[in-house]
Order: structure tokens, then C-alpha cells, then sequence
């Protein structure tokens, strides 16, 4: 690896400049952002087929397609069941999408963590693959 | 019609079981590439990653005539956190939106994580650092060329990952349609899809680089071998 961008150290380590926020400040930002768009925008979302789909509808890939395991899913479609305001409804979904992707990804990411202090010293680096 | 993977079906049993085996490969890997360099401050910021991907697929835009699409989020959460933690989120999303939603086959849950993971997230990452590399010396430190280079980079993974969807076809798909029908349909599309993850992509890594530039993962590392990037980078301060 001879051509490589140069390092890092070019980053200042603290740039508390205009704008710098806290790491928990910037979670809860960006999952706030995430929540007000799955109430705002999501309801309002194109309701075309998608690329993947509209291709499928044109050409009959879909010729085989069986129905979802999980179609009666409360979730099903990023709706709740039985939630009838469309707004409320997709909002509703997007949270409970949002709060459980955070969930299981910050928990593998934890897990990973837990793992690997007990297989070897935190200090060690890792043998390079 | 909001976010949609491939379904139950459209790829025989056989292929699909095949992507899967290489999709647990994948994750594996990725588990044991990030347990090498994550730190506990990004740990919330994987979470963060993933949820944001999750709302952001819901958002489908008009692409063309009676078309819609929505963002594939690879390289958004590769530049963000790392290739490998990037493709956890996105394969998280993916597994998430197919348990709850109902959205993306259980069984074409391999080849959505090899579309979207894989392809959008590590391949799309690889093509991202190629950018950074081609950026003049001089404007690479800046925000913008981060931006810049991420939202190319997200521009071109959904044709790639529509590319690899036809190769899947090709291999096992159901339909009737020829092979050479389905990459032109595929692509075609893709590519304007790509104009709207791109402009997101750029929008969110600017987002992020004018509060916290030391968190995102793609401003800091060497393009491979990007283990050590991050501790090296003093992005855990």
C-alpha cells in the first residue's frame, strides 16, 4: 500500500468549532431526524413501485413471487395494524423500525466488544489478516 | 410503495440458499474486521447508522414515468462507520425491514445482503476510497471532497447493485424475461435512482462533517487495510 491518502493526523482531534457537537448529542440529532422524517416525509412518499419492483411488474419476474412469511405481521408494509390515520400510521412504523435497528445493531456492535475483550488483552492489536 | 427488496420467489431456492451461505460469509467476516478497530464510542454510532438507513429507505422519490426509489444506503454507512461496521448496519436494516415489514423475502435475504452489504456498503466503499485517491492532493482534507467522493461513490452502487441483481437472475431467476432485458431494465433504472443516493449521501456525509468530521469513519483512513485507521486517526477523542 504505497499510494496511500495520507493519514489522519490532518483531522484536528478536538475541532470544537462552530457547529461541534457531543457524541450522544449527535445520536440523538440524527434519530431525532430519522423519527421526524417517518412522520413528516415518509406518509408522503412516492407510491410508484420501486426500480426493483416496476421491473418485476414489466417483464414477469414476479411470475414465481410468493406471499411475505411475515404479511400479517403488525408491521407488515410499514404500517401499524389497525392504526387507520395513514400519517400516524407510517410514523408509528418508522419508530418502531428505527428504535429496533438502533437496538440490534448498537447490541451486535456491544456484543462484538464483550467478545473480544475476553478473547485476547484490549491493548494487543489484533494480528493483521 | 415504500422501500422494496427482492421477494420470495424471484430467485430459485437453490441461488438463493447459495447467497445465503456467502451472506452468513460476509457477516462473519465483517464481525471479526470490526471487532479489531471498534471503539465503544462508535458502538451507539453503528445504532445510529442503521436507524438512520431504516428511515431513509422509506423515502421513496419519483424517478420516472410511474417509478419510484428509494436509497440503497451502502456507502452512506460505510463513509459513516467503516466498510465492515457499515455493512452490519445495512445487513441489519435488511434483516429488520424482512422480520417486522415484511419487506424483502426470507429466503432472498442473502441476496439482498449480497445487493446492499456486500455491494453497496464494502464494494461501494472500495469505489469511494478510488475517489479519494483520484481527489487532488490538496482539497482532500476538505469537507466537501469527503462529500463529494461519497456521494459519486453512493451514485453508482445501485446500478452495480442492479448489475449484480441480473447476475443473480441470470443464475436463478424464475421469470420469463431474457437476461440481456432484465440488466437493461435493471440498470436503466438504477442509474437515476443513483442520482437521488447520491445527492442524499453527499447531503448527510456534509451533515455530519460540519459538527463532528473526526467520527466519519471515510475522511480519516488509508484506503485498505483500514484496521488501524481509525484508532491512528484520533477519532476517539
Amino acid at each position: 500500500m504505497n499510494d496511500q491518502i495520507e493519514p489522519p493526523q490532518a483531522a484536528p482531534a478536538r475541532p470544537r468549532g462552530r457547529g461541534w457537537v457531543s457524541t450522544p448529542a449527535l445520536v440523538v440529532a440524527v434519530l431525532a431526524v430519522a423519527v421526524a422524517l417517518a412522520f413528516i416525509v415518509a406518509p408522503h412518499a412516492n407510491p410508484n413501485p420501486d426500480g426493483l419492483e416496476k421491473v418485476a411488474m414489466d417483464h414477469g419476474l414476479d411470475s414465481a413471487a410468493r406471499d411475505h412469511a411475515m404479511r400479517n405481521s403488525p408491521l407488515a408494509h410499514y404500517g401499524i395494524d389497525g392504526v387507520d390515520d395513514t400519517t400516524l400510521s407510517t410514523g408509528l412504523a418508522g419508530l418502531a423500525g428505527i428504535a429496533a435497528t438502533f437496538a440490534i445493531a448498537s447490541g451486535a456492535m456491544l456484543l462484538v466488544r464483550v467478545v473480544r475483550r475476553r478473547g485476547e488483552p484490549a491493548e494487543r492489536p489484533p494480528a493483521s489478516a | 410503495m415504500l422501500a422494496m427488496h427482492i421477494p420470495d420467489g424471484f430467485i430459485d431456492a437453490k441461488t438463493s440458499l447459495a447467497a445465503g451461505i456467502i451472506a452468513i460469509a460476509v457477516v462473519a467476516l465483517c464481525l471479526r474486521r470490526t471487532s479489531g478497530t471498534l471503539s465503544e464510542r462508535q458502538v451507539p454510532l453503528v445504532g445510529m447508522t442503521a436507524a438512520f438507513v431504516f428511515a431513509v429507505q422509506m423515502l421513496n422519490f419519483p424517478v420516472a414515468n410511474g417509478t419510484s426509489g428509494h436509497l440503497l444506503g451502502g456507502v452512506l454507512a460505510a463513509v459513516l462507520v467503516g466498510p465492515w461496521a457499515g455493512a452490519l448496519a445495512v445487513t441489519v436494516v435488511l434483516a429488520v425491514q424482512g422480520l417486522l415489514f415484511a419487506d424483502g423475502g426470507l429466503s432472498a435475504l442473502g441476496l439482498n445482503v449480497i445487493n446492499m452489504a456486500l455491494v453497496g456498503a464494502i464494494v461501494g466503499y472500495a469505489i469511494f476510497v478510488a475517489l479519494r485517491r483520484l481527489a487532488p492532493p490538496a482539497t482532500r482534507a476538505a469537507s466537501s471532497s469527503v462529500a463529494i467522493c461519497a456521494g459519486i461513490a453512493a451514485g453508482l452502487a445501485p446500478p452495480l447493485a442492479a448489475a449484480v441483481f441480473t447476475l443473480e437472475y441470470a443464475i436463478g431467476g424464475n421469470g420469463a424475461a431474457s437476461v440481456a432485458t432484465v440488466f437493461v431494465s435493471m440498470v436503466g433504472v438504477h442509474v437515476l435512482i443513483g442520482i437521488g443516493e447520491g445527492v442524499i449521501t453527499a447531503l448527510a456525509v456534509s451533515a455530519v462533517m460540519a459538527s463532528r468530521p473526526d467520527l466519519v469513519y471515510g475522511a480519516h483512513t488509508e484506503p485498505r487495510r483500514s484496521r488501524g485507521g481509525l484508532i491512528a486517526s484520533g477519532a476517539m477523542q
